[in-house]
């Protein structure tokens, strides 16, 4: 095990001991299991830092370190199952944003969560989590990431659910939605993991009928098994595919499994950057950057195989538009945040798509990653601040705040230095990586998806632009005396919000050193853009940044045509809010069509089948076995005469019978 | 490889002899007698890991015969990668629900006799799984149903005397099916031994071996609870005295290794039965979903959890009807992984009735911060159940689909099959469903005043729940300590 091994193993293992050592540190006292939980994410952090000189150490990627860990004797597939970490570009870059990005919310989390009874629970979930997501990433097998894949969802189900008491006097801070549409949050933690938990079995049994097919799980052997598949069997690879994307759509929420993650707000918001922004929402992005590099590959041998791109693609720009609409008139700061990230994951799921079908792809692959990573930084920034916001408040509605700018003026830069780079301000990174994604859709030739991004990023300037009014203009709102935060919990948002900007104007650098780093990994089979860079995507993407941020600004930041006007803007309008606010009633639809039939079912098969016919066969039978014995018992009637005409009876039958022959001497 | 110091043999006598030995200390030994129980239970397993270690290290199963006289044959106890695994678990779930019997039953009437029956129904589970003579299978088979019986009718709560009845009635007509197939077996080849009858069956009409085979495994389901078998369980599990409804799952899965063995060792030729195994397979599938619906519907933490132990059942099943080694083994890790998490669960199950009161799911919540390695202990169960990696279950349920997908799409397309596997993968959401939402009503929400006012949790209930768990998660970290057994497949 060399030097680089050790290293990737340490990456995974430190935070796992960091969650392990919590409930002991808590003995010692509060402050050692608080310091102690932050500082192993500060342990795994360096360690994914002294990872990334490997990209340019020359040494040959990827690099594998693995040992045995299951063997099934003589089985034809699954019969060794690989415990290895597969260290390659993709995999360090991805370890590095989550360990910097958990880093800085574990820090964030010392003031913001200081006080809270269950603490012990929360620092051994939260370090829990930053292991798994980083086995996740590093796995170098289906299986052994299927192990952080669930594990990841477990810690989400455990801190969305923290307070899991559901108290009703804290609605305002710790439920979400609004009725008929609030939940508590242990109901919202149970429905985050059911969905995802959903697309995880379709995608177990993608896994498995890739094992099947393909005879391994491991990535990197996976991209030579196409060309030893058997002709018949090869139709099933696009199912398998479609398959394992179910687990990716669950996990990033996207359409049509999306509608976990807007109620998962109510988790901490420290919870709300780290894994339902930043991190383990962009798993499925990741899985399908994985898997990409494979499916072209098998595209080769098996063209079908390519409809994965398509239904990528569409999914991801489907959910962009769709999520970004409701976003536009939430009326919760941080479920505008949620619904903007599941949008935002759709543009890295567009470009992904899109990289696919296009000639070169590493256009779109580059442009999801450096997206994802921008994404992260400023949707964590975004969700601290908002938690500080809603901390000062006291409430979580947009209602309830407002004014904010001038008692907190650290939180309203940080929130408007994120704000502008969520909505792809030139020369912050997202308005680099938002470029990458649309010009990638453009290379595909595929123009009904660069126009649906278009209009995404008018409603994303739109719903940035009305939140930042909301929070921080106009008059306060709350009665709550609203005040800047403390410095531990202000200083990890202004770093992040910082950095978004300085990724912006190192964008042109880190682009072009992506390109060059995955170009090369991926020689021969992706090829880098040759194509002279088009000015359609910037000068469309500044113009819709325009169209959406200026009547925006108008309206909630000018106030000069207050919400109140809006709202009685007439019928259409009011048609249109009622179905965003209500989620294109998609929402409904699954607690109405499937959560609440599937209990009437359950109560009608006890009532209608259970106990009428299963235990009313029982008794039928033990009915008629006791009325049959009523028969018989009545020929014991204790009658001598009785018994001797049966004597006689009988012995006249036996003679018949013999006289006529019945029995042969 | 022979069995030179009988060790098989000891784990079956000896729990036996101290079941006739228990009784002696009088019914006033009260306590006392579970913990004399624990030296039988701890030395069968003692007596258990030996060969299994051989049989790991060697990759060849452990024999022992004995001269039994008569026509039946030897009496032949085996201890190979199918019975291992089951055995093993056998004897470290009894020990663990004897200690959970020590707590829970303390201050009942007629303990001596209790343990006597207890250790009776432990060797009886350990002489089934053991035997590979079909008559002494037969014999241990119904003992292990007259202690279990008694046990219930006995001990068990309110309407005990239904529902052992009830119990017994059914079991013992799938019994006397099993029997009428061994018959069948016994005249048709001339022997009863295990090993014997897989080179003896190939000479067997088509017909007669559909029958023999259909005979046994109908009487089999029956012991599994698949449905429409399956009424005699939840009233069974729902009577019997908690410590005995948390070992009833380890019984109803050796149904289970039963059809194993019938099917993989006996007679393999039937796995090439298609048509046997998609009708085995569609039970299972209905099983998984009717027994999951049905948990669904439930207001009682105890008959849920007993409906949770059908759907489990019809899960084994569905490895078994795969006909590949990956079924095989994905049906063993099920049968492990869910004997243990549901002791586990019914154990945890036993303390929110002692400490709160109750076990109606309408009357709990918000346990999670009052009994605390319980309410841990709780998740981690129904984690396994839902087949949650790294734990146990996940194993199960991962080689039961595997092989039921490869058997489906190894080779050429088999659709039928591949549907059935996909719907009962999509179903098996239904696990997570009964699962996450007993977890919520139970452990989370506001408290009720019943939980507000809950006493601890007594140490000697948790230790046993405390170490299903450990297992529950070793084993799922390290399989291979199970699946490495199945190189040693008799």
């Amino acid at each position: 095990m060399n030097a680089w091994e050790i290293l990737a193993w340490a990456c995974w293992i430190t935070p796992l001991i960091g969650a392990l050592l919590t409930p002991l540190l808590a003995r010692l006292g509060r402050r050692a299991r608080d310091y102690g939980a932050v500082l192993f994410s500060l342990l795994a952090m360096i360690m994914t830092l002294l990872l990334l000189p490997l990209l340019f150490s020359g040494v040959k990627l990827p690099l594998l370190s693995r040992f045995t860990w299951v063997i099934l004797p003589s089985a034809p597939i699954l019969g060794r199952i690989e415990a290895g970490l597969m260290l390659d570009p993709l995999s360090v870059i991805m370890a590095n944003v989550v360990s910097i990005v958990s880093f800085l919310i574990m820090l964030y989390s010392i003031g913001y969560m200081r006080g809270d009874p269950g603490l012990t629970r929360y620092w051994f979930f939260m370090n829990f989590f930053i292991a798994n997501m980083l086995l996740l990433v590093l796995a170098d097998n289906l299986i052994l990431m299927l192990v952080g894949w669930e594990g990841v969802g477990l810690c989400s189900y455990a801190l969305i659910g923290y307070w899991y008491q559901d108290s009703k006097e804290g609605w305002l801070r710790y439920w979400v939605g609004e009725p008929p549409e609030a939940y508590p949050p242990s109901h919202c933690g149970m429905k985050a993991f059911m969905v995802t938990r959903f697309g995880d079995l379709l995608m177990i049994a993608g896994i498995l009928m890739i094992a099947a097919l393909a005879k391994t799980v491991s990535f990197h052997e996976l991209q030579a098994a196409g060309e030893s598949m058997p002709e018949p069997i090869k139709p099933l690879l696009p199912i398998a595919l479609i398959l394992i994307l179910g687990g990716a759509i669950g996990k990033s929420a996207q359409l049509p499994l999306m509608e976990w993650l807007p109620d998962a707000m109510a988790g901490p918001s420290s919870v709300s950057a780290l894994i339902h922004a930043a991190t383990m929402v962009k798993a499925g992005v990741y899985l399908v950057a994985r898997m990409s590099p494979i499916v072209l590959a098998w595209s080769f041998a098996t063209p079908s195989v390519l409809g994965f791109f398509y239904a990528v693609m569409w999914i991801g720009a489907l959910t962009a538009f769709i999520s970004a609409s409701q976003a536009v008139v939430s009326t919760e700061l941080k479920k505008v945040l949620a619904y903007s990230t599941v949008s935002q994951i759709g543009y890295m799921m567009m470009a992904l798509g899109a990289g696919g079908l296009a000639a070169g792809m590493i256009q779109g692959y580059v442009g999801s990653l450096f997206h994802l990573m921008n994404h992260a930084v400023f949707k964590a920034a975004l969700f601290l601040a908002a938690g500080s916001v809603i901390h000062a408040c006291g409430s979580r509605f947009l209602r309830d705040m407002g004014g904010l700018r001038r008692y907190a003026p650290i939180t309203f830069w940080s929130m408007l230095l994120a704000a502008l780079a969520l909505m792809g301000l030139p020369p912050f990174g997202g308005f680099w990586s938002k470029d990458l994604v649309l010009a990638a859709t453009l290379s595909a030739g595929e123009y009904a998806v660069f126009a649906i991004g278009i209009a995404t990023a008018i409603l994303t300037a739109f719903y940035s632009v009305r939140m930042i009014g909301l929070v921080f203009y106009g008059s306060p709102r709350s009665g709550a005396e609203a005040r800047e935060a403390p410095k531990i919990v202000w200083i990890p948002y202004l770093i992040l919000a910082s950095l978004s900007l300085v990724i912006g104007l190192a964008a042109p650098l880190l682009e072009h050193g992506l390109e060059e780093v995955f170009a090369e990994h991926f020689s021969g089979l992706m090829t880098a853009r040759e194509a002279a860079p088009t000015l359609l995507t910037p000068i469309a993407s500044i113009t819709a940044l325009a169209a959406g941020a200026i009547p925006a600004y108008l309206l909630y930041v000018r106030g000069a045509w207050g919400p109140g006007r809006m709202a009685s803007g007439g019928g259409l309008i009011e048609g249109l809010r009622r179905l965003l606010l209500r989620r294109y009633y998609i929402n409904a639809f699954y607690y109405r069509a499937l959560a609440e039939p599937s209990l009437r079912l359950a109560r009608l098969l006890l009532r209608g089948f259970e106990h009428p016919v299963i235990e009313g066969f029982n008794l039928a039978l033990s009915a008629g076995v006791r009325r049959a014995s009523d028969l018989v018992r009545r020929l014991h009637s204790g009658l001598l005469n009785h018994y001797v005409i049966g004597i006689i009876l009988g012995a006249l039958i036996i003679i018949a019978w013999i006289l006529l022959g019945g029995v042969q001497p | 490889m022979m069995d030179l110091y009988h060790l098989l043999l000891q784990s079956i006598i000896i729990p036996l002899a101290f079941s006739a030995a228990v009784p002696l200390l009088g019914d006033e030994a009260g306590e006392r007698a579970g913990w004399i129980a624990l030296i039988p239970l701890a030395y069968s397993l003692g007596c258990l890991i030996v060969p299994s270690a051989i049989a790991y290290s060697f990759g060849e199963p452990v024999l022992a015969s004995y001269a039994w006289g008569g026509p039946l044959g030897d009496a032949i106890l085996l201890l190979d990668g199918v019975s291992g695994p089951i055995a093993l678990t056998i004897a470290a779930a009894s020990i663990l629900v004897c200690v959970y019997s020590i707590g829970y039953m303390r201050g009942a009437r007629g303990l001596g006799s209790y343990y006597a029956l207890y250790l009776l129904f432990a060797s009886g589970m350990l002489g089934t799984v053991l035997s590979a003579n079909l008559a002494l299978f037969f014999l241990f088979f119904e003992l292990m149903l007259v202690a279990s019986w008694l046990l219930i009718a006995v001990w068990g709560s309110e309407n005990r005397a239904r529902a052992s009845l009830k119990y017994f009635i059914y079991t013992e007509a799938g019994a006397l099916l099993l029997l009428a197939g061994i018959a069948m077996a016994f005249s048709t080849t001339g022997t009863l031994s295990v090993l014997e009858l897989q080179a003896r069956s190939a000479a067997l009409a088509r017909w007669e071996l559909l029958l023999i085979a259909s005979l046994m495994l109908v009487g089999l389901l029956v012991k599994m609870a698949i449905f429409p078998f399956h009424s005699w369980l939840p009233d069974a599990y729902v009577e019997a005295p908690m410590p005995l409804t948390a070992i009833f799952s380890t019984m109803t899965g050796i149904g289970g290794y039963a059809a194993l063995r019938i099917l993989y060792t006996c007679f393999p030729q039937i796995l090439g039965e298609r048509g046997l195994m998609i009708i085995l397979s569609i039970l299972a599938l209905v099983t998984i979903v009717y027994a999951g619906y049905l948990a669904l519907a439930q207001t009682r933490l105890k008959r849920l959890l007993a409906y949770s132990s059908i759907s489990q059942m019809g899960y084994l099943l569905f490895g078994l009807s795969s006909a590949s080694i990956l079924g095989l083994a994905g049906a063993i890790l099920i049968y492990v992984a869910h004997s243990i998490a549901k002791a586990l669960l019914f154990m945890v199950s036993g303390v929110f009735s002692k400490c709160i009161g109750t076990d109606d799911l309408g009357e709990l919540g918000g346990i999670a911060g009052k009994l605390k390695v319980a309410s841990t202990a709780f998740v981690i169960g129904f984690l396994s159940l839902m087949g949650f990696p790294p734990l146990l279950g996940f194993w199960g349920e991962l080689y039961v689909f595997a092989g039921s997908i490869y058997g489906s799409i190894s080779s050429s397309v088999d659709v039928p099959r591949l549907i059935i596997t996909m719907l009962v993968i999509i179903f098996a959401i239904l696990t997570a469903g009964y699962g996450l939402w007993t977890i919520r009503r139970s452990l989370f929400g506001e408290r009720s005043e019943m939980v507000e006012g809950a006493e601890p949790e007594p140490p000697i209930l948790l230790a046993p729940i405390a170490a299903s768990m450990l297992l529950l998660i070793i084993l799922g970290i390290q399989p291979s300590l199970i699946t490495m057994l199945l190189g040693a497949l008799s």
